[in-house]
């Protein structure tokens, strides 16, 4: 009995992973190239600043989803946020694309639970801009920005040259609510496909 | 056959999709309107399927860089759905009146990052209901841009497969070689496909011929009986008769002539002489040439210009 709902519980998981296709062309030995795991890991900041039960939620978040074939413990899941080029902790791991599709599954999932708070902020910081107000005016935005400064300076080597300008702190909340505004885009019907089809283009920064 | 009324509704846009179903409780198959509710207008976009199509399309488009880049890009800026970035968090979207239904002037919007996402919501809510136009679906495959980088390991199998790909590329743009059938070939072509249906038998007696060949019913019948038409060969096969003609009439040509002289020869499918006829006025030195000697009962397959020059020179060309 165990076992039988324990293979369902693995399909689920995977069937999740295929709605996310390969990218085009194939990767080299199926390795995500490192701005992938910056991108997300950027993102999943963002959530913990939202979020302060965040970064306990996301162990949860794989149980839940049945996405411990690819991610089995916290330590790896540790072990992917610091395959962010621009950590301190920087570990030069590569991500498979599975364990990047779980990222982004465990974050869509996140991001869609935090959905009414992300739109309450982001329409506070359009008010706040119109009439000209800095953030500290909106508590919550303001706590938010506050979180995501402390995260991002503990966690983010600022001594990289590309990371100089974020030791000022109208520089990072500015970071921060872009982040904000890229979770907006999360919490849609195609979220996950869409952050996904993203993820390969660009720059972490 | 039933009208349908598709809502999707979200705090900043609604988008009303009106269409027919092609069976009882199936999808709506067939759009027939959309009304597309956004802040700033008064009256609704309304269009058909290609406003839905472009719509969601450039939204889309716009959205993809925007998560990629983390900076909105314009995307189709001259297009019918054109959207920029006014600043980072405003985007204007404008649309051509041809999208439009009851409308002269294009619709100019400007939208907050929050506006686009409802924008996008209720799109991307239609794409993935399977109750609604089953063809309009998200199809995103992450692209992987040249520029990334390759690891140590696999750059030298890189490098050879992108000169690969290079040199097939390059090969590509080179012209194929037109080939062109021989003329007879041509000919007996377009007289059979010209006339799909020959009747069956018009006058038999005057379209024979006295050496009757393969070739389809001639549809003349002035066509002169010698030399006999041809039928149609396989190239190879009048180039091996050619060499064969070219040894026989060169081997069986002994006697010298005082001018030069050409013929048409008709061969068989052995390459023996069948038929000749001189191409100039005759001087009375034929007999001097083998053609008559070598001559051979058959049915003609080929044609060729034999030209027997005065210093003993054969020529054989295809006629």
């Amino acid at each position: 009995m165990t076992q039988s709902s324990a293979t369902e519980l693995d399909t689920a998981g995977v069937l999740a992973l295929q709605l996310l296709p390969d990218p085009e062309p194939p990767l080299a030995q199926g390795l995500c190239p490192p701005v992938v795991a910056g991108k997300l890991d950027l993102l999943l900041l963002a959530i913990e600043a939202l979020d302060r039960t965040g970064a306990e939620l996301m162990m949860m978040v794989v149980k839940e989803l049945e996405l411990t074939a690819v991610i089995p413990n916290r330590v790896l899941l540790w072990q992917l946020r610091g395959a962010n080029p621009l950590r301190r902790a920087y570990n030069r791991r590569l991500l498979t694309l599975n364990q990047a599709r779980a990222l982004i599954l465990v974050l869509v999932y996140l991001a869609k639970r935090l959905t009414i708070l992300i739109r309450q902020l982001l329409l506070a910081g359009e008010q706040l801009q119109q009439h000209g107000v800095d953030i500290h005016h909106h508590p919550r935005l303001d706590d938010y920005c506050q979180r995501f400064r402390t995260h991002f300076r503990k966690r983010m080597n600022l001594r990289r040259e590309r990371l100089q300008i974020y030791r000022d702190d109208a520089r990072l909340n500015l970071l921060a609510i872009d982040l904000l505004h890229q979770l907006l885009f999360c919490t849609g019907t195609c979220g996950a496909q869409r952050l996904w089809a993203s993820l390969f283009i660009g720059e972490v920064l | 056959m039933s009208t349908v009324l598709r809502e999707y509704r979200l705090p900043h846009c609604t988008l009303i999709l009106e269409g027919f179903t092609t069976q009882a409780g199936g999808p709506l198959a067939v759009l027939i309107q959309m009304d597309c509710y956004l802040p700033g207008l008064e009256q609704p976009m309304r269009g058909g399927s290609e406003l839905l199509e472009q719509l969601s399309q450039t939204v889309s488009e716009y959205v993809q860089n925007f998560l990629s880049y983390r900076e909105p890009i314009p995307v189709h800026p001259a297009g019918p759905v054109a959207l920029e970035p006014l600043s980072q968090h405003q985007h204007r979207l404008r649309v051509h009146p041809e999208l439009l239904q009851d409308a002269r002037e294009p619709i100019q919007l400007d939208l907050t990052t929050i506006q686009l996402f409802d924008l996008l919501e209720a799109c991307d809510q239609g794409m993935s209901d399977p109750q609604t136009l089953p063809d309009w679906t998200l199809n995103l495959v992450p692209r992987i841009p040249r520029s990334l980088k390759i690891s140590q390991q696999t750059l030298p199998a890189g490098v050879g497969l992108a000169t690969l790909a290079t040199a097939a590329l390059a090969l590509t743009l080179l012209p194929t070689p037109k080939i062109e059938p021989p003329r007879e070939l041509r000919e007996t072509a377009t007289q059979t496909s010209g006339e799909p249906t020959p009747t069956p038998s018009p006058s038999p007696a005057v379209t024979l011929t006295p050496t009757p060949t393969r070739a389809t019913p001639t549809p003349s019948p002035t066509i002169t009986p010698t030399p006999s038409p041809t039928v149609a060969l396989e190239p190879v096969d009048a180039s091996r008769l050619l060499i064969l003609v070219y040894e026989e009439i060169n081997a069986a040509w002994t006697e010298r002539i005082t001018q030069d002289m050409s013929f048409r020869v008709g061969v068989n499918r052995e390459g023996k002489i069948v038929n000749f006829t001189p191409l100039e006025a005759t001087t009375g030195e034929e007999q001097l040439l083998p053609l008559e000697k070598l001559r051979q009962t058959g049915q003609v397959v080929a044609e060729f210009r034999v030209v027997f020059r005065h210093n003993g020179a054969l020529e054989v060309s295809p006629y």
